[in-house]
């Protein structure tokens, strides 16, 4: 049995000038409904009202955001985030704690670099996807915070998540291999 | 031995070699490394491909311009030594301003496998083209030219262990590379490349051995060259330096000009090459190479080298000047990388030439942006 902790501090938004915890408004909810029958000390929580009792809640609690609210966190992150420099990346060699990368200027005003970069730079999700030949994007800017508009400098790399092959787009490769070999006379 | 002539910052007027005068010309670092090779009257040959950073084209095409040499008529192959960026940039570029240049590769470039890989969408960025673009690019031209009737020009050169290229009363340049063996490696490799259902999509890697690069014999009148690619040393006999060893007897003398394989690393040095292929204290030409922080040639190979042929010359920067960003960004790239040095360092641009009356002596003239690779 889940309970959710109290509404107060939790439900936060940009306007009212706290970071946004999420955008989805099941999760934000006032949850802090009386339920019948339990009394505060059997439940565990300390409730600040006394008139009221945690609610219980069926689902599972999350740990990781949904789709939405991945949306909504990037299209706010888009808005407060100053980018600096950007590069692609491409991975060019796996060591042991750190990769080799050349990167290459998006805005094409200054020269391709390599960089070797410590495994630790990178989320647990895109190590996943770490290995020669991957693709990243990688933006340094400053994160404008609400509301008094603090600056933190800010590195994010993140790496190209792409489909993966199916049957059929590989059979179809090999018949463009064969004939490509057909036209060629070999 | 021939001074060096430095025509860097003169302002010096570039003339095309004379009918019966051998050139080799080696670019190198921009964005690759490419040889420009004379074979005499007039014809040429383009073996890779180097971007130059100040135009942003091919150097040889750049170099042929100043020489008022024609490439749609004068450039007779272009050779794609092996698969890997640094020397196949450009080369689709190269190979459509040659129109009546025949098109060479490596015997391993023509399997199911390979072209499997081409085949397969090869994914990028805009800023960053897959490595397989440029060979999808060189077989859309060559596929042209077989639709527009001519299949001379539209059939690649396929090249194996002494595969002789061009022949002529002038020059002869023959295959020292892939063998056979290598060949069969290189396959291996590209099937471990192959895309397979459920795995994600991503940009192909060249592989990293360069055993199936392909090493030139340039044979004329006037002088002999060894053109060594990225071509490897390796434990077993059948290929790398070992195999070419087998060649031996096909050639014809020894050489008093080489460039110096695998941009001077030790993975690159043989020590038979240099005590069998070549002549003692031969003119020796290079160019850098750097990635994740490994520098060749490093200051064991540059000794090495130098003990080996203390004229050598090295095309281009031997360390690339960083371009400067915001405070704020270097602070952050100091914070999170470990080491960061340019890809790209200044295009070099070394020329040797010889006639018959030379004797096999070389003139080497650092066209810009070279240097002598040992000290004085």
């Amino acid at each position: 049995m889940a309970f959710a902790a109290p509404a107060k501090g939790l439900r936060a938004d940009a306007s009212a000038g706290n970071e946004l915890v999420s955008a989805n408004p099941e999760f934000t909810r006032d949850r802090w409904d009386p339920v019948p029958g339990y009394a505060d000390d059997e439940l565990g929580v300390s409730n600040p009202q006394h008139n009221l009792a945690p609610v219980e809640i069926k689902e599972p609690i999350r740990l990781l955001p949904t789709a939405r609210e991945l949306e909504v966190r990037r299209k706010l992150e888009k808005e407060t985030l100053i980018a600096l420099q950007k590069w692609d990346g491409v991975v060019l060699d796996v060591r042991e704690t750190s990769f080799v990368a050349r990167l290459v200027d998006v805005s094409g005003n200054h020269s391709d670099e390599e960089v070797e970069l410590e495994k630790d730079e990178l989320s647990p999700f895109d190590l996943e996807l770490l290995e020669p030949g991957a693709i990243f994007y990688w933006t340094i800017g400053y994160r404008q915070l609400l509301p008094m508009g603090e600056r933190v400098r800010e590195s994010r790399i993140r790496f190209q998540r792409l489909p993966a092959w199916s049957a059929s787009e590989i059979a179809a490769a090999r018949e463009r291999a064969d004939a490509a070999a057909r036209e060629l006379g070999w | 031995m021939q001074p060096l002539a430095n025509l860097a910052g003169r302002g010096a007027r570039l003339s095309a070699p004379r009918p019966d005068e051998l050139e080799i010309s080696v670019f190198g670092p921009g964005y690759g490394e490419s040889i420009a090779v004379h074979l005499g009257d007039g014809r040429w040959m383009i073996v890779d491909s180097c971007i130059d950073n100040r135009s942003e084209r091919p150097a040889a095409l750049e170099y042929f311009g100043d020489i008022d040499v024609s490439c749609e008529d004068q450039v007779a192959i272009v050779l794609a030594t092996h698969w890997h960026d640094d020397h196949i940039r450009g080369l689709a570029e190269i190979l459509r301003a040659c129109s009546t240049a025949r098109f060479a590769c490596s015997h391993a470039f023509s399997t199911r496998e390979f072209l499997l890989l081409v085949e397969s969408p090869a994914l990028g960025t805009e800023q960053l083209p897959a490595g397989l673009r440029e060979f999808a690019e060189i077989l859309a031209i060559l596929k042209e030219r077989r639709a527009a009737g001519n299949l001379l020009l539209g059939t690649p050169e396929l090249v194996n262990q002494k595969t002789v290229l061009d022949q002529s009363a002038r020059c002869e340049v023959m295959s020292l590379s892939p063998s056979s063996a290598t060949v069969m490696e290189a396959v291996q490799a590209f099937a471990t490349l192959l895309p397979e259902p459920s795995q994600p999509m991503k940009c192909v890697p060249s592989p990293k051995a360069n055993e199936g690069s392909v090493a030139l014999w340039v044979c004329g009148a006037s002088g002999v060259a060894l053109l060594g690619a990225d071509l490897e040393r390796n434990s077993k006999d059948d290929r790398g330096w070992g195999a070419v060893l087998g060649c031996a007897p096909l050639m014809k003398g020894r050489a008093s000009l080489v460039k110096v394989p695998h941009h001077g690393s030790s993975t690159g040095h043989d020590q038979r090459m240099w005590d069998e292929l070549l002549v003692s204290q031969p003119h020796a030409m290079l160019t850098p190479w750097e990635l994740g922080g490994r520098h060749v040639p490093d200051a064991a190979d540059r000794d090495r080298i130098c003990a080996l042929a203390p004229a050598a010359v090295i095309a281009g920067d031997t360390v690339a000047k960083l371009d400067r960003y915001q405070p704020a960004v270097e602070r952050t790239l100091r914070e999170a990388t470990i080491s960061r040095q340019a890809a790209i360092g200044r295009t070099g641009h070394i020329r040797a030439r010889c006639t018959p009356s030379d004797k096999g002596q070389w003139r080497v003239d650092l066209i810009h942006n070279s240097q002598r690779l040992c000290a004085a």
